[in-house]
Formats: C-alpha cells, sequence, structure tokens
C-alpha cells in the first residue's frame, strides 16, 4: 500500500492537508482535512446585536470579505422586513461585481497559472510571463477599486450598512470606475483567451450543479436555488436539501443533499445559466472549442475567466446608466424574527441565517460557505481522478492532484469556522 | 554582483487571511519590494515553502488557537532575525478571542465542539507567546504600514511607535465628532495610522487597531454607557470586538 500525505497544501486559502492510501489500482482513503482553526462565529455573533454582526462575520474571509459583508446585511434586512432602495442594490452589486473580478483573478493567475508553465510561483513567473502577470494586477487593482470607493475600503468593507449606505460615490469616482473596467475588459477577453487553451487533464466525472437562478440574468445576490437535477428551492428553505455533518480528522463541516455530494462555484453557475452570460462571453465560448455544460471540474477556470468578462461588461453597463444620489439608510425596527440568505459569491452560494430577540440581539446563527458545500465532490473527485494518474512519478501525481484541488479554488479560512448549533433542540 | 537580497517569510496562523492579501494588493510595489526582498516562504502563492527556513524577517499573520499552532510560531521565531507581529489578531488575538468573552451557555456549545478540536480557550497575540520585534496592527492593516517597515527595516532603523489616537488624525480631517452627535465611537483611544478611514466615510471607529498607549478606556466606556446611552452588554460588546485581550479592555469586559 502507497500513502501520500500533503501537509499545509500550498497556494490555497488557508490550511488543509491530503491524506491519501492507495492500494492497487484502489484508492482505499482519501482524507482531505482542513487544518485551519475553528473560529466559532456562529457562536460569537450569538448575544451581539444587529448593527455588529456584518462587522464581525465579515472577518470570516478576507479574499471574500464583501460576499460575507453584504449576505449578512441581505439576511439582517429580510428579517427585519427592510426594503432598501435601488440604489443601495446596485451599490451593493457593484461591490460584489468588484470582488468577484479579483478574487477571480488571484486565483486564475497567483495560484493556478504557475501550475500550468511549471513555475513554484507567480514570483517566479513575472520575468518571462510579464504580460500575464501585468495583467493580473491589473484585473485586481480594478476589482480593488470597485470595493475601495464604494466599500470604503479594500477589504472588509464598512460603508454598507442596515439599510443602506453611509454614503454614495460622485460623479469623478463613477468616472475613474468607468475608466479602470474598459481596460479591464480587455484584460478579462485576454485571460479566456489564455484560460481556454490550456490543456487541463481530461478527467469528466457527473456532479449535480447548485446554483442560483436569477429571473433578470446571470445569478448575483438573488434568486432561486436551482440544480440541474431539478432541484427549486427559495433560499429560506435550504435546510430542506442541504445537511451538514462533520469529520472527525477535520476541522470543517460538509454539507450533502440526500447523502450525495454537489458542486458549488463558477462551473455550476456558468453550467446553469451559460445562456444568459453576455453577448462578449458568447463570442469568446464560440471562438474557442470550449463547450458548456461541462463535466471537467478544471473548466472551473475557464468559468472563472468567463465570469471576468461577464462581470466587467455588466459594471460597465450599471455604473453607465445609473445617476448617485446622497442617501440615508432606511429606518427600521428590531423585531424578533428569523431572517435568510443566499448569495453568489466567488467560490459558489453563501448561505447566512439569523434568528433575532425582539431588542435585536442574536439568539440563533447558522452560515454554510461554498467551501463546505464542495469539499465531499473534491475528496470524491481525488478517489476517482488519481487511478488514471498511478502510471506517472509520485511528484506529477501530487502536482496532477494539487491542481485538482486548486481547480475548485477551496477557502479553507471560510469553512472552518463552525460552531454545531442544534437546530432541532427548540 | 547583484546587492544581497533580504530573505522574507510571510506567515499565516488561524485567521481570515486579509493580511497575507494586503500584501498582494499592494500591486506593482509588491513586485518592487521584490528588488531588495527575495520571498522565501509564502505559502499562499508559493509552492514547496511550508518547509520553515531561516528568514530575515517573518512576517506572522492571525493566532494560535491550539498547540500545534503554539509550535509552529515557536519555530518561525527561531529562524527569524525579526518577527513581525502582522494585524490584529497577530497583534490582540482579534476575532478569534471574541469566544473566550462569550457567556456561558455559548462557551458550552463551544465547549462541545472542542472536544476534539483541543483549542485553546485563552486566545491572545503572539506577543504574550513569543519575542515580537515590531507590530503592524489593523483589521486589516494598510498597505502603508507594511512598506513602511519593510523600508526601516532595510534602512536598520527602528519602528516608530505612534503615540496618538484616532481621534487626532480624524479631527485633521476635518469630520464632525461622532460622539458630540450621540453616536458611539472608539477614535478617541485608538491607535492611529489608519488616517481615520472609518469615519471620513461616515462610519464610526470600531477600534480594530486597538489601545493607543495612554488611553482612557474606563472613561469612555462611561460616556458610551452614560452619555451615548448604550446599555452595559452594548458597550463591552464593543471592547470585545478586536482588541479584547488587551488587560485594559479585559478589565472593563469581566468587571464593568
Amino acid at each position: 500500500m502507497s500513502k501520500i500525505k500533503l501537509n499545509h497544501i500550498c497556494k490555497i486559502e488557508g490550511h488543509a492537508n491530503l491524506e491519501l492510501e492507495i492500494e492497487g489500482n484502489t484508492i482505499k482513503k482519501c482524507h482531505l482535512e482542513a487544518a485551519e482553526g475553528a473560529r466559532f462565529f456562529e457562536g460569537i455573533i450569538i448575544g451581539k446585536k444587529y448593527d455588529e454582526i456584518t462587522e464581525i462575520v465579515s472577518r470570516i474571509c478576507g479574499i471574500c470579505s464583501v460576499g460575507h459583508t453584504v449576505t449578512s446585511l441581505k439576511t439582517i434586512e429580510t428579517a427585519f422586513g427592510i426594503n432598501v432602495t435601488r440604489q443601495t442594490e446596485v451599490l451593493r452589486e457593484l461591490l460584489t461585481m468588484g470582488e468577484r473580478i479579483r478574487s477571480h483573478a488571484t486565483h486564475l493567475y497567483f495560484l493556478c497559472l504557475p501550475d500550468y508553465t511549471g513555475h513554484s510561483s507567480a514570483i517566479e513567473m513575472a520575468s518571462k510571463y510579464k504580460k500575464e502577470i501585468t495583467r493580473a494586477l491589473n484585473l485586481i487593482k480594478t476589482g480593488n477599486k470597485l470595493v475601495e470607493i464604494i466599500g470604503g475600503r479594500e477589504m472588509h468593507p464598512f460603508t454598507s450598512v442596515v439599510g443602506g449606505f453611509t454614503r454614495s460615490i460622485s460623479g469623478e469616482e463613477k468616472n475613474k470606475l468607468l475608466t479602470m473596467l474598459k481596460q479591464a475588459s480587455l484584460d478579462a477577453a485576454k485571460t479566456y483567451e489564455l484560460f481556454s487553451k490550456i490543456v487541463y487533464p481530461s478527467f469528466e466525472r457527473y456532479r449535480e450543479n447548485i446554483s442560483l437562478k436569477q429571473f433578470d440574468g446571470f445569478p448575483l445576490l438573488e434568486g432561486t436555488i436551482i440544480s440541474d437535477k431539478g432541484v427549486s428551492l427559495q433560499p429560506d428553505k435550504y435546510q430542506e436539501f442541504l445537511k451538514e455533518s462533520f469529520n472527525i480528522y477535520s476541522t470543517s463541516k460538509f454539507a450533502l443533499r440526500e447523502g450525495k455530494e454537489f458542486m458549488v462555484g463558477a462551473l455550476p453557475r456558468v453550467n446553469n445559466n451559460f445562456k444568459l452570460l453576455s453577448g462578449n462571453c458568447e463570442r469568446l465560448i464560440k471562438k474557442s472549442r470550449i463547450r458548456f455544460p461541462s463535466k471537467n471540474p478544471f473548466h472551473n477556470l475557464i468559468a472563472q475567466s468567463l465570469e471576468l468578462v461577464h462581470w466587467i461588461e455588466h459594471a460597465i453597463d450599471l455604473l453607465s446608466r445609473t445617476e448617485f444620489f446622497n442617501e440615508v439608510p432606511v429606518e427600521f425596527k428590531p423585531k424578533k424574527c428569523k431572517g435568510i440568505a443566499a448569495t453568489e459569491v466567488p467560490r459558489g452560494i453563501l448561505y447566512h441565517h439569523y434568528e433575532f430577540d425582539n431588542k435585536g440581539f442574536v439568539t440563533k446563527s447558522n452560515i454554510i460557505t461554498p467551501t463546505v458545500q464542495n469539499l465531499k465532490t473534491m475528496e470524491k473527485d481525488i478517489k476517482e481522478f488519481v487511478p488514471s494518474l498511478l502510471h506517472k512519478k509520485k511528484e506529477e501525481i501530487i502536482l496532477d492532484i494539487e491542481k485538482l484541488i486548486r481547480a475548485y479554488d477551496p477557502c479553507f479560512s471560510c469553512s472552518t469556522h463552525f460552531l454545531n448549533v442544534n437546530w432541532k433542540r427548540s | 554582483m547583484g546587492k544581497q537580497k533580504k530573505r522574507l517569510g510571510i506567515f499565516s496562523l488561524t485567521s481570515c487571511d486579509g493580511c497575507q492579501i494586503t500584501f498582494l494588493d499592494m500591486d506593482e510595489d509588491f513586485l518592487d519590494l521584490l528588488d531588495n526582498y527575495e520571498v522565501i516562504d509564502f505559502p499562499l502563492i508559493k509552492d514547496g515553502t511550508n518547509l520553515f527556513e531561516e528568514v530575515d524577517i517573518a512576517f506572522v499573520e492571525g493566532t494560535p488557537v491550539n498547540d500545534e499552532e503554539i509550535k509552529t510560531l515557536q519555530k518561525i521565531r527561531k529562524l527569524s532575525k525579526k518577527l513581525v507581529a502582522f494585524g490584529t489578531c497577530a497583534t490582540f488575538g482579534g476575532v478569534t478571542a471574541i469566544k473566550d468573552f462569550s457567556d456561558d451557555k455559548i462557551k458550552k456549545e463551544i465547549k462541545k465542539d472542542n472536544e476534539y478540536l483541543n483549542l485553546h480557550d485563552n486566545i491572545k497575540g503572539i506577543g504574550d507567546i513569543v519575542k515580537v520585534d515590531a507590530y503592524i496592527r489593523g483589521c486589516p492593516p494598510t498597505k502603508f504600514e507594511i512598506k513602511n517597515l519593510l523600508q526601516t527595516f532595510l534602512d536598520g532603523k527602528e519602528i516608530e511607535h505612534r503615540k496618538s489616537p484616532v481621534c487626532i488624525e480624524c479631527r485633521k480631517n476635518g469630520n464632525p465628532c461622532f460622539l458630540k452627535e450621540g453616536i458611539a465611537c472608539m477614535g478617541s483611544i485608538t491607535y492611529s495610522g489608519c488616517d481615520s478611514i472609518c469615519i471620513n466615510n461616515k462610519f464610526p471607529c470600531y477600534g480594530c487597531r486597538g489601545p493607543v498607549e495612554k488611553a482612557n478606556a474606563d472613561s469612555l466606556f462611561l460616556v458610551l454607557k452614560n452619555k451615548i446611552g448604550m446599555n452595559d452588554k452594548e458597550v463591552k460588546n464593543m471592547f470585545m470586538l478586536y482588541a479584547g485581550t488587551n488587560k485594559r479592555y479585559s478589565n472593563l469586559i469581566k468587571n464593568g
């Protein structure tokens, strides 16, 4: 029996280990272990007031702090029955697009591309691949600028509060963003061309694709939970089909649907909604040899590059046709209630669920992050993928496994936050 | 032959990974710093860098939550000439420490989960565990402070300790005072260096950089209670948010 143990896998967000035991052509053991220390976010927000929750849960993740911030605010607003203005919705959409751009660009160029060019990091690539690295930095800078101008700062944005925003954006800021986005749209198209031409391992396996479906376009912050196996549910019913458990070997939970694994993220979003992508995306797909839906998990990278194109185009459109005015957050009264929201963040669907007492203090909470939903699918993929690699050298096998794990863009900072609240008790 | 580059390590303990992401967000400045620094360890973006080699300067983000992470931290200390506590989690424990101030009911829930996690129940800044040569505070830290520290280190100088609170920066920026408007704000006791970024954008200071040396935390505690009208729980929640492990704050949280 041979064993492979990867301690602290590099170039992913957060800390994780992989333990594999191979006997002949079969995988006897495949444990993907989150090794990040748990931080009990669901526990620490209990007893906190509604206006502090968002500040705390943003710290679940530095990479998708916008995702946690916006989802948290939507959850609180759903609970208290607050209807925000259209401008608030637009600003949150733009914030989210900014994060989508920088997160995908960082993942594609800094965490994944070096694997396919034979480098240990983007730093080593900088001299030979100057064009690509400059492009990556430009995309990241554009995404960051969107978040900074609208959210007050690049990471852990704070201007978006319960009921609205503390400030709007000026005409000057809007024009600055438009100039940057127009330049970035060329970079995004080139990113698609680059990632759609990479030769990925030809590994195909069907896994249920779960994403949101938004009535007016490619999903972002609203919609029904759908799957290509016919699921169609409102977010507040998420507990009817998602079951969370945890493994003794990991500090992260994992989620299953009817006992089976499924996938969330850019690839399921594109697989389920590719007809809703922008015109530029459609043209780029036609020109390339890639077709959706795809069963190859490595194509998550191609799906991310398509989302770059789509969201930059969409952000330009949305910014150009919106006039921004000074507004104050909507007034409201806290009450004893429950709120649930689901949004699409860079790595898939994010669920926040809070319950409040009549003064607006949290009494219960539950948060399910994308990586928790993808963990079992990743394990299953590794199990089925590795037997096809066994003729290779050990280092090559390890690189291929790491490539597969990275393709999912897992975030272990996000996934290891849990508190095992017993929901059935009351 | 080119000049000898300084060897740099960027490490992460339990955290949101945000501080190290700030390094990447420095754009071209990140590439520029490579003129003077060789990146030895940076597991977030570099393969094979979890081996822990000797470095001239190590940045450590996050806070150790179990024995294993404490050992990792001690190992990094041993292999580094200078060690920087990078961000609020490394300095004070940050939001990770909030659980230690929770009431008994929640602690009981956490204890159930903790049966096999073996996490410590006294999260603290890394300076309470190993010797720290410099601190960069903030959640997140500013890019300016990272660049400044790396330059200061190259010049062989000591990092200057800030003595004034965010309030001074805020007044210079001409913002109206939240406290005077009856809104809770911790700018008067919080370590400066952020250029009062939150207040400039009409959001009060929640004290993510922890207290300034001569912070009169007791007095602000009373102002928030008596003048702003917050109840005991609300004020304590505010003090435990980022830097609750600091003695002045933890005394107030425990004793009121």
